[in-house]
C-alpha cells in the first residue's frame, strides 16, 4: 500500500503509469508494458476483487473503460483499482434509487484518456474522482489537469482521496474511515444534484 | 613487470589525459578537471593494456563496459575517448556546449556510455547489472569496469551493490575507487584511510587491492591481479585530486572548477606540455555472441471467469509467467517479497531468469537498468511504497532513456 507512488511515477519524464482494476486488465497491461519504451509502472492491488472484463477486451495504454453510462447520467465517477469497485457499488445503489451515473475505469493514469474525460464533462457536469492516494499527484490531479484546460467547459469537481494519516484496519474499515467507499461516493453524487 | 617503454607509454597517455581534461574544461569555462586528473594514471593503464573494446563497433556484444560512477569526472573520460580515436580533439573542446553530445555528465547519447551517471552511487549498481547480464544471460567473458569516487562511498546504494555483486559472485566486475581524499567542500569521511576502504570491501566479500594510484607499475600489477580474481575486485587507488599540477594537487578549493586560461597554460607546462596527439589502439574483444534465449512463442493469456475474485497482484504473477513463456528475453527482479508480489509464479517457472535482490530496492532498479542496457527486458516488483526508496534510480533511468518496468 502506498499513497505517493502514482505522484512519484507520473512525475518521471516519459513514464507510463497503469492501475488496473481486475485480473484480465492486469494481464493485458503487463503484456503492454513489456512492449513499452521508457519507465513504466503498474500498481497491482492486494485485495481479491471480481473479474470485470471478458477475455476478448482490449486495454490500450492511454485508454479507459466506461462501465456504466446512460443518457441521463448526473455525474461521472472515475476510479481505478480498489476504488473502481466502490464506484460500481455506488452506481448500483444510485440506480436502485433512480439516479444514473457514469463510471470510468481509469486504468491508464498516464497517458490519460483525455477524450473520455472531456465527453464525461460535457455529458454529466459533475466529475467525481475517487482514489486510494494522497490528494496530490494521483488520479485526481491527472483528471483536474484536463478540467483546467481552457477548451474544457467548467464543471463541478469532487476529489475523494486520503486526507489524514491512515492507521491499521480491514480494507473495508479503511475505505469507509477515509471517505473513499461506496457510501462516500453516493453522498458526493447526491451533494452535486 | 612491464618494460620501461610500456611504463613510459602509460605516463605519456596519463599526462595527455590530464592536459585534455584541463583544456576542455577551460574552453567550456566550467566542469571538473581535477576529479579526472586523479584518475588519469589508472585510466591510462586500463586503456593501454587491459580494456577490450571495439570503438568502431560499440554494440559489439563482447565489448567490455566502462562506466564512470563518478560521472562529474567525465572530462577525463572524454579525453580517453579522444585518445582511443573515438572522438576528435575538436569535438572534445565542445564539452558542455549546447549542441554537443559531450554534456556536463555522461549520457547514452554518447555510444560508448551505458547509462547516465552523475547522481552519485548509481554507476556501480548499474555496473553490477551489466556484470550479472554478462555472467548469467549473455554468458560472455567481457569485463565491467566501474570508476567510482571516494565521496560516493558514503552512499548506501554503493553498499547494496557491493553485497549483491559478492552474492552473485561477479568475478567479471572491477570497481576502481579513485580515493583522492577530497569531496566537493573538503575532505571525505575516510580521507586517505586506505585500510578502512579495504576492510569494507573485504567485509562485503570482495577482493580488495590497495594501490598507489599514481604509480603506473603498481597499477599494472593491480589490474593483472584483478584479471584473475575469483571474486568482484575493488582496486582502491590512493590518489591526489588535481594530481600533476602543483597548484591543484591534493589541494581543496578546486572541485568543479575550471582553470582560467592563464592557469591552464601554467598547468600544461607543468605536465610537460603534452602534444596531445597520442592515439592508442585498444584491444578488440573476441567476436563472440550472447547465449541463445528460449525461442519466442505466442502469448497465451491466463483466463479468469467473469465475476470470480482474483487479486491484481496474482494476475501480475500469471502475466509475467505467460510473458516468460512467450518471450525468452523477459527477466524479473524482486526485493525479497516475491510471495506477496506473485513474481514467484515466474520464479517457479523460470528460476534462471529470476534475480533475488533482497531488501535492497535501489540496487534492484539499477541492476534492472544494467540488464536492460544489454538488451533484455526486466520487470522489478516490490511493495509500491518501497519503490519510493529507488526514486532517484528511476529518475536517472529516465535521463538514461532507459526502459524499466
Amino acid at each position: 500500500m502506498a499513497l505517493e507512488d502514482l505522484a512519484m511515477m507520473r512525475s518521471v519524464h516519459g513514464s507510463t503509469v497503469l492501475y488496473p482494476s481486475d485480473a484480465v486488465s492486469t494481464v493485458h497491461l503487463v503484456k503492454a508494458m513489456a512492449e513499452t519504451k521508457g519507465i513504466s509502472y503498474l500498481r497491482a492491488t492486494r485485495e481479491k476483487v471480481p473479474t470485470l472484463y471478458g477475455a476478448d477486451e482490449t486495454f490500450p495504454i492511454g485508454g479507459s473503460k466506461t462501465l456504466r453510462s446512460s443518457d441521463s447520467d448526473v455525474a461521472t465517477i472515475i476510479g481505478a483499482g480498489i476504488t473502481l469497485h466502490e464506484a460500481l457499488k455506488a452506481a448500483d445503489t444510485l440506480a436502485g434509487e433512480g439516479t444514473n451515473v457514469r463510471v470510468i475505469d481509469l486504468y491508464s493514469v498516464k497517458p490519460i484518456d483525455w477524450a473520455a474525460i472531456v465527453s464525461a464533462v460535457q455529458d454529466t457536469k459533475h466529475i467525481i474522482v475517487v482514489e486510494d492516494h494522497w490528494a496530490q499527484g494521483g488520479l485526481g490531479d491527472a483528471v483536474a489537469s484536463i478540467l483546467a484546460d481552457a477548451n474544457v467547459p467548467m464543471v463541478k469537481f469532487t476529489h475523494l482521496c486520503i486526507t489524514e494519516m491512515p492507521r491499521s484496519g480491514t480494507p473495508q474499515e479503511l475505505l469507509e474511515k477515509y471517505g473513499i467507499d461506496a457510501h462516500a461516493i453516493v453522498a458526493a453524487v447526491k451533494a452535486g444534484i | 613487470m612491464p618494460d620501461e617503454a610500456t611504463l613510459q607509454s602509460y605516463k605519456d597517455l596519463a599526462a595527455q589525459l590530464r592536459a585534455d581534461s584541463i583544456r576542455c574544461t577551460t574552453a567550456a569555462g566550467s566542469g571538473h578537471p581535477t576529479s579526472g586528473m586523479s584518475a588519469a594514471d589508472f585510466l591510462a593503464v586500463l586503456a593501454i593494456k587491459y580494456l577490450k573494446y571495439d570503438f568502431q563497433n560499440p554494440k559489439m556484444p563482447n565489448n567490455d563496459h566502462l562506466l564512470f560512477s563518478k560521472g562529474h569526472a567525465c572530462p577525463v573520460l572524454y579525453a580517453l575517448y579522444k585518445a582511443v580515436g573515438a572522438i576528435s580533439d575538436a569535438e572534445l573542446l565542445t564539452l558542455r556546449q549546447f549542441d554537443s553530445k559531450l554534456e556536463g555528465h555522461p549520457t547514452p547519447e554518447i555510444p560508448y556510455v551505458d547509462a547516465a551517471t552523475g547522481s552519485l552511487g548509481q554507476g556501480l549498481p548499474i555496473g553490477v547489472g551489466i556484470a550479472m547480464a554478462g555472467k548469467y544471460i549473455d554468458k560472455l567473458p567481457y569485463k565491467t569496469w566501474i570508476v567510482c569516487g571516494d565521496s560516493e562511498m558514503a552512499e548506501g546504494s554503493m553498499y547494496e551493490a557491493l553485497e549483491i555483486a559478492a552474492h552473485y559472485e561477479l568475478n567479471n566486475l572491477v570497481a576502481i575507487v579513485d580515493v583522492n581524499k577530497l569531496g566537493q567542500r573538503g575532505e571525505t569521511q575516510l580521507g586517505h584511510d586506505m585500510a578502512a576502504y579495504k576492510a569494507r570491501f573485504e567485509a562485503f566479500g570482495w577482493h580488495a587491492i590497495v594501490v598507489d594510484g599514481h604509480d603506473v607499475a603498481a597499477l599494472d600489477a593491480a589490474f593483472a591481479e584483478a584479471m584473475t580474481a575469483d571474486k568482484p575486485v575493488g582496486i582502491l587507488a590512493k590518489t591526489d585530486k588535481g594530481h600533476g599540477v602543483s597548484f591543484t594537487s591534493g589541494l581543496p578549493g578546486w572541485h568543479g572548477k575550471a582553470m582560467k586560461p592563464e592557469e591552464a597554460e601554467k598547468a600544461l607546462i607543468e605536465l610537460g606540455s603534452p602534444k596531445g596527439d597520442i592515439v592508442i589502439t585498444v584491444q578488440k574483444p573476441e567476436d563472440l555472441h550472447p547465449a541463445a534465449l528460449s525461442p519466442n512463442t505466442d502469448f497465451v493469456a491466463p483466463s479468469y471467469p467473469l465475476g470470480e475474485k482474483y487479486s491484481a497482484r496474482q494476475a501480475y504473477g500469471d502475466a509475467l509467467k505467460a510473458l516468460g513463456a512467450s518471450r525468452g528475453d523477459i527477466f524479473a527482479n524482486d526485493s525479497e517479497v516475491s510471495n506477496s508480489t506473485f513474481s514467484e509464479t515466474f520464479k517457479k517457472a523460470y528460476p534462471d531468469r529470476f534475480f533475488e535482490m533482497y531488501i535492497a530496492e535501489q540496487v534492484m532498479v539499477s541492476v534492472a537498468q544494467g540488464i536492460e542496457a544489454r538488451g533484455y527486458t526486466v520487470f522489478c516488483s516490490t511493495f509500491a511504497a518501497f519503490f519510493a526508496r529507488a526514486f532517484d534510480q528511476i529518475r536517472m533511468g529516465a535521463v538514461s532513456r532507459a526502459t524499466l518496468h
